[in-house]
């Protein structure tokens, strides 16, 4: 699924690149500041920019992602509804370097920035709460559902990320007053996320499930890609 | 144009590189289990119930009656009982727990043909997570030292006796006809059924049982009907039902049987003649009973289970033994001495008043025992022949294991001065006091004021180094252990040792228990108790940390059973059905 949403993504990518014959030069001579907004898998924030050259730029960002669903899931005979709800704050500070910014005559691979940096997840935590979906029955007695208990489980990433992507900047959408450029970027990288700690508390007649938590760490142990696939538009204030 | 498609391509490589690395992720949830607790009951009482004589008692019928007897269930969740390895195991509704004000009662009757029926009543409160009780079934055949069964068979004529005629019942043997413990029944008597038909030329003969309990020894007492000798509700003199400590000095049991049918009254009453113990301490007087002294005469009828007031009887001297005589109209436990009542007689009849309950609350002091480290104790309640420190008639037992720190509490607080006595699993004392008061020191559970301390003495049985034991289970298929694990009753006894030695080690609590009952490096049996489960495991070493996994790979050093190993695959399959 991912693969086909990233392969769009580049499709996206090259017909907007074969659209380059309709852009204006000025495009070429990107250096000075810009501001954007951004939305994607890491949720969504704000970016400003500053670019020394038509090479290489600073980028810094914060983003925010709340995210949370609910499932049902089965274990043995018993139905559990379980709350899923991620929390990933961040604030990132990208390099980012066209390397074929002067070699190419692709208007997309001109665009192309090799983007690194780092990232602290001031929140980088996903929990998970699952509750019986249904009463007990133990012999000729029923416990109601609201008496099991529950468990709760808490993965917590906080910290240092360092991150390394591609991107594609300020490809054209509008010109804006005194020379402004509105444009697009899209980004595909992922961020390598510390090792998680994980943390599994239990209740009432579920509390005995707590030894979980290692088998929870264990699986979890390779859970430190934290894909980032975006889209964000930035207005630039370009010396041109 | 071609370095511009190979860039695009590196670009499509890496992505789906990416992709890769990020879909080669585990399941989150790979192997992770979530399973119900299996201690559901946190409130359960244990009965230890055996034979005079030994015997299994597998095969007794067991009926609960009470106010809350609906609230019991097995330790399967079902309200189907039956002992198992000795044991019968109470728990009550977790839905409907006991409260401060409102403790769980009921009453737990066993019978067993040729076993004198049992009726012990059963009182759970908040502090009672985990009580135990022993009972003695009496063998009429094989009955314990102190209690003695005859079987009488009396010829009649049109169903009644034919001349005046004196049973013998005990001590002993005896031609005698005065003095001892004896029956008599008038010429004409006639005998009737429970529904009050009297039985007519039917009745060519009637079978006569009877038990004699020698009251002046308190093994012989185990017998006693209700259990202990404090009991909850007595209905007394006044008519009203007071809880309080019955002082037997006398005691037998009677039964009749003919034409196939239990008979349960006479068309004359019959004069029961019981000898008395010569050391009895008159409650009235403190002073030993003597001819003259006025007792009170009880009945109990297991139907009923409680025991009743049933007339006032002047002590004689008849050849040279002191006894009461007294006419009866039915057939039950006679019981002759005195009651006296409790200093919270009133709880016989008020369950809920809204307030905390009194009781006796004893303090288990035990520093030496290590945190988490619980040990079976049987705290025993005397009363006192001169009011000092002499132990007399034993007088109220509960058991049950315990921490450093932990309140046990009686609900029914004796009126009179006390001794108390806490022995180890093996018998051997960890303390002894006495009470003067016990009403003084009453107090509702958990307060800081009131109630006794109980400093324990740590005895040989209880200062081997601390053992733990931890049991894991692996359902068959599963790659690991089940995260929650069985909670079961488990008891040791030497390697080889007879079966009536096993001795309760505790209640193991998912699967780990601590004690400091066993020796390290010794050889012990083991018996467990899980619902209505019994497993036996022979002849295992004890060392400091014995962690074992019951599974189906033997290879990997799992446990499924030498003896029986099918049977227990099937049952570890059937109760991990039931647990995941």
């Amino acid at each position: 699924m991912m693969v086909v949403l990233w392969m769009e993504t580049l499709a996206f990518v090259t017909v907007n690149a074969q659209r380059s014959n309709s852009y204006k030069n000025v495009e070429d001579v990107m250096v000075g500041y810009s501001m954007g907004a951004h939305v994607g898998t890491q949720g969504f924030g704000l970016n400003a920019a500053y670019a020394s050259s038509e090479v290489f730029a600073l980028r810094l960002a914060g983003s925010i992602a709340p995210l949370g669903i609910s499932k049902m899931r089965s274990w043995g005979k018993h139905d559990y509804d379980m709350d899923l709800k991620g929390r990933f704050y961040n604030a990132s500070l990208m390099a980012e370097v066209k390397p074929f910014r002067r070699s190419s005559n692709s208007m997309f691979i001109r665009r192309l920035a090799v983007v690194g940096g780092a990232a602290y997840f001031f929140r980088a935590e996903a929990d998970a709460l699952a509750v019986p979906s249904e009463d007990y029955y133990y012999g000729e007695i029923v416990i109601p559902k609201e008496e099991l208990g529950s468990v709760k489980t808490n993965v917590d990433w906080k910290g240092w990320a360092p991150y390394l992507g591609l991107g594609a900047r300020n490809i054209y959408l509008k010109s804006g007053i005194k020379g402004g450029y509105l444009g697009l970027n899209i980004d595909i990288g992922s961020y390598y996320l510390r090792s998680p700690s994980v943390n599994v508390t239990a209740d009432k007649m579920l509390s005995g499930n707590t030894a979980n938590e290692w088998i929870i760490e264990r699986n979890l142990k390779n859970y430190r890609w934290l894909p980032v696939i975006q889209v964000g538009v930035s207005y630039g204030f370009f010396n041109y | 144009m071609k370095r511009n498609k190979v860039i695009v391509a590196l670009v499509a490589a890496l992505m789906v590189v990416m992709s890769l690395v990020m879909t080669r992720c585990t399941d989150a949830l790979k192997d992770v289990q979530i399973t119900v607790n299996s201690k559901v009951f946190k409130y359960t009482t244990l009965f230890e119930v055996s034979g005079s004589s030994g015997a299994d008692m597998q095969d007794a019928t067991v009926t609960l009656s009470g106010e809350d007897a609906s609230r019991i269930f097995n330790m399967n969740g079902y309200q189907d009982f039956k002992i198992s390895g000795g044991v019968l195991a109470f728990a009550v509704d977790p839905n409907n727990l006991p409260t401060e004000d409102h403790p769980v009662a009921f009453n737990v009757i066993i019978k067993k043909s040729g076993y004198s029926t049992v009726n012990i009543p059963v009182e759970i409160t908040v502090a009672d997570s985990s009580s135990m009780h022993y009972v003695v079934m009496i063998d009429r055949a094989n009955p314990p030292a102190g209690v003695e069964s005859k079987s009488n068979t009396l010829k009649l004529e049109n169903g009644k006796v034919i001349k005046d005629t004196v049973i013998y019942v005990g001590p002993g043997t005896c031609t005698c006809t005065t003095g001892k413990t004896t029956v008599g029944l008038k010429a004409g008597t006639g005998f009737k059924t429970g529904d009050g038909t009297i039985l007519g030329n039917e009745l060519s003969s009637i079978q006569i049982t009877s038990l004699y309990v020698e009251t002046s020894s308190n093994d012989a007492l185990q017998v006693f009907p209700g259990g202990d000798l404090t009991q909850k509700k007595v209905l007394v003199q006044s008519g009203e039902f007071q809880a309080g400590t019955l002082m037997p000095a006398g005691l037998i049991e009677l039964s009749m049987t003919g034409a196939g049918k239990d008979i349960k009254g006479f068309t004359t009453p019959i004069d029961i003649t019981i000898r008395l113990n010569p050391d009895y301490i008159n409650p009235e007087t403190k002073a030993p009973v003597k001819a003259g002294d006025q007792l009170k005469v009880f009945s109990y009828s297991t139907d009923k289970g409680y025991f009743q007031f049933e007339t006032m009887a002047t002590v004689e001297d008849l050849a040279g033994n002191l006894s009461v005589h007294f006419p009866v109209d039915h057939l039950s436990w006679f019981m002759v001495g005195d009651f006296i009542k409790a200093c919270n007689s009133s709880i016989a009849t008020v369950l809920s008043n809204n307030t905390a309950m009194v009781s006796l609350a004893f303090k288990i002091k035990a520093a030496w025992l290590a945190a988490g480290v619980t040990t079976p104790v049987t705290i025993k309640v005397y009363s006192t022949k001169d009011g000092g420190t002499n132990p007399d008639l034993l007088i109220y037992t509960l058991s049950g294991t315990i921490m450093d720190g932990q309140q046990l509490a009686a609900s029914i607080i004796p009126g009179m001065p006390i001794i108390i006595k806490v022995f180890d699993a093996f018998g051997n004392q960890m303390f002894s006091g006495n009470v003067s008061d016990p009403c003084s020191v009453a107090t509702t559970l958990g307060s800081e004021g009131g109630g006794v301390d109980l400093p324990l003495n740590q005895t040989a049985a209880t200062s081997n180094a601390k053992t733990t034991m931890q049991l894991y289970v692996r359902c068959p298929n599963n790659k690991n252990p089940i995260t929650v694990l069985p909670t079961f009753y488990l008891y040791f006894k030497d390697a080889g040792a007879a079966d009536n030695t096993y001795k309760l080690v505790g209640m193991v609590t998912n699967g780990y228990i601590t004690t400091n009952l066993l020796s390290v490096n010794k050889r012990y049996d083991f018996k467990a108790i899980w619902g209505n489960t019994v497993k036996v495991v022979h002849d295992k070493t004890v060392l400091v940390d014995n962690t074992a996994t019951v599974g189906d790979n033997q290879g990997a050093g799992e446990l499924i059973g030498t003896k029986a190993g099918a049977t227990n695959l099937e049952m570890l399959k059937e109760n991990c059905d039931g647990l995941l």
